[in-house]
């Protein structure tokens, strides 16, 4: 792969008809396989007593903090929610901060895997959609509040699915290239400073990611969750008022 | 720029490791975390029992020792009832044993006062009669017992016509008959006087009968049924055993006032 190409899916490792092994898929193998050691290693030996390994404590943190944030946002119980946003925040961190390991090439800055991450969310949004108010009650919210919003809700679905993929993209192909042009042009310094501000980068573009599309999951729920109580609250006050 | 076999190889990557991690990662994490939460929150319950019972039993502690401090002043007051109850039926025994002893004491006191007296009356009036016999003897070589008939004798005589006339009532109702008594044997001649001097003063045909008599100390007596006349040493001596009994009860009555002021400053 050279600073030409500008996704690691231009580097193809194994070809055969359209099927191809490229450095995205290889890399993601690895973050795959190191996120499945590190969390067998950490729960072979879990303890539910105060006195447990770093590595027990670590994990408890990071989910911990997760399924307070989709609590935070959602406003609904996290437990829905976590295998997915989990998922989508880890292996997105993972694959961003690895990214400072010389020679490892983030799946994250390659289009095709933010593309196939904002179409997951695309469809999980419909689907935790519909399996939390129905198939009838979900399809309502494009016509709400009048059906001429419809084209615009369809728009707006695949725009933001398009600005998800996008941003990561951009962002993670773009911190990758610069360090690769500074390294050319200041090998001494400069790259380590432009590599820790590609960390703080690539955390936070993880949990924009992550973020909106629990939002955009929750904008999708939550709607019947509102209407339910409003519904709740009416008959409430007719029942007090008769 | 989009690979679409990577897109979809991505996707199944992406689907596998969420299967993973939802089984290696957060189903185990999440079941650790909640198991910890139920322990705490079980340990927490488990305190607060214990803490609840502990308060309990702190009451109850309380509340015994508070019934024990009742039952004990209970007690100490029962205890103070019977030792003050006790100690006043002491004290009355011990007044009436103090008072028993005093009468006792006063009566021994008294009988030996009397003992002491009548003693003292039968030696003064041996011992006076025998000085008076021996002085009358050798200042006017008289005998006492002839002076004591001839004294008695003049009073006889003396007696008024009241006392006469009752006298000889007296003789005749105790058929003619008299007693004189005397302290000591009478020669004759002194028996013949008296006998005389009695027949010519009350009845001609009287019987005179001479007796002696320790009630008399040194002196003679007529006895009839109602009378009686008399002459002895003794009513001089009624003075001296006066004023010997005055002085031994004014003796007495002062050992005993030492002696309540020397109990008075032991207590």
């Amino acid at each position: 792969m050279s600073i030409k190409d500008l996704s690691p899916d231009d580097a193809v490792l194994w070809q055969w008809e359209f099927a191809s092994l490229n450095y995205t898929i290889l890399y993601t193998w690895i973050v795959m396989a190191l996120m499945v050691l590190v969390s067998w290693l950490a729960t072979r030996r879990l303890t539910s007593r105060p006195q447990m390994s770093r590595w027990q404590n670590f994990l408890e943190i990071v989910i911990g903090t997760i399924n307070n944030q989709i609590r935070d946002v959602s406003q609904q119980k996290p437990e829905r929610y976590l295998p997915f946003i989990g998922t989508l925040f880890l292996f997105i961190v993972t694959s961003n901060l690895l990214a400072v390991v010389p020679g490892f090439h983030a799946p994250t800055a390659s289009l095709s895997t933010t593309a196939a991450l904002a179409i997951l969310v695309l469809v999980a949004v419909p689907v935790y959609g519909i399996a939390h108010q129905g198939f009838i009650g979900y399809l309502r919210l494009y016509v709400h509040p009048t059906p001429l919003m419809l084209p615009f809700n369809v728009i707006g679905e695949l725009s933001r699915t398009l600005a998800l993929a996008v941003r990561l993209f951009g962002n993670m192909m773009s911190g990758a290239k610069i360090g690769a042009i500074l390294l050319a042009i200041a090998p001494l310094f400069f790259p380590i400073v432009m590599h820790a501000l590609g960390l703080l980068t690539g955390l936070i573009q993880a949990y924009i990611f992550a973020i909106l599309a629990l939002v955009y999951i929750g904008s999708a729920t939550q709607a019947h969750d509102t209407r339910s109580r409003l519904r709740a609250e009416h008959n409430t006050a007719r029942a007090e008022a008769d | 720029m989009i690979d679409w076999f990577t897109v979809i190889a991505q996707i199944v990557n992406f689907l596998i490791l969420l299967a993973l991690l939802k089984y290696f990662l957060y189903g185990r994490i999440l079941a650790a975390m909640e198991k910890r939460q139920q322990d705490i929150a079980s340990q927490w319950d488990d305190a607060q029992q214990q803490r609840e019972q502990a308060a309990k039993e702190i009451d109850d502690a309380r509340r015994k020792n508070r019934q024990l401090d009742e039952q004990r002043e209970q007690m100490l007051a029962t205890i103070r009832d019977e030792v003050e109850t006790h100690r006043q039926e002491l004290m009355v025994k011990v007044r009436f044993e103090v008072s028993e002893q005093q009468s006792r004491w006063s009566e021994a006191i008294q009988e030996e006062t009397a003992a002491f007296l009548r003693d003292l009356r039968r030696r003064t009036s041996e011992e006076v009669g025998t000085i008076a016999r021996r002085a009358l003897h050798d200042l006017a070589d008289v005998d006492l017992e002839r002076q004591i008939v001839n004294h008695f004798l003049s009073k006889v005589r003396q007696l008024g016509e009241d006392e006469q006339v009752a006298v000889v009532a007296s003789l005749r109702e105790g058929n003619h008959a008299a007693v004189v008594q005397t302290t000591g044997e009478l020669t004759d001649d002194l028996k013949h006087l008296i006998t005389d001097t009695l027949r010519r003063c009350f009845l001609d045909d009287l019987e005179v009968r001479f007796e002696k008599s320790d009630d008399l100390l040194c002196g003679i007596a007529l006895q009839t049924d109602a009378h009686k006349l008399a002459w002895d040493l003794r009513d001089y001596l009624g003075s001296l055993e006066h004023e010997v009994k005055q002085t031994l009860e004014e003796e007495t009555a002062m050992r005993k006032s030492q002696r309540e002021e020397a109990a008075k400053v032991g207590s």
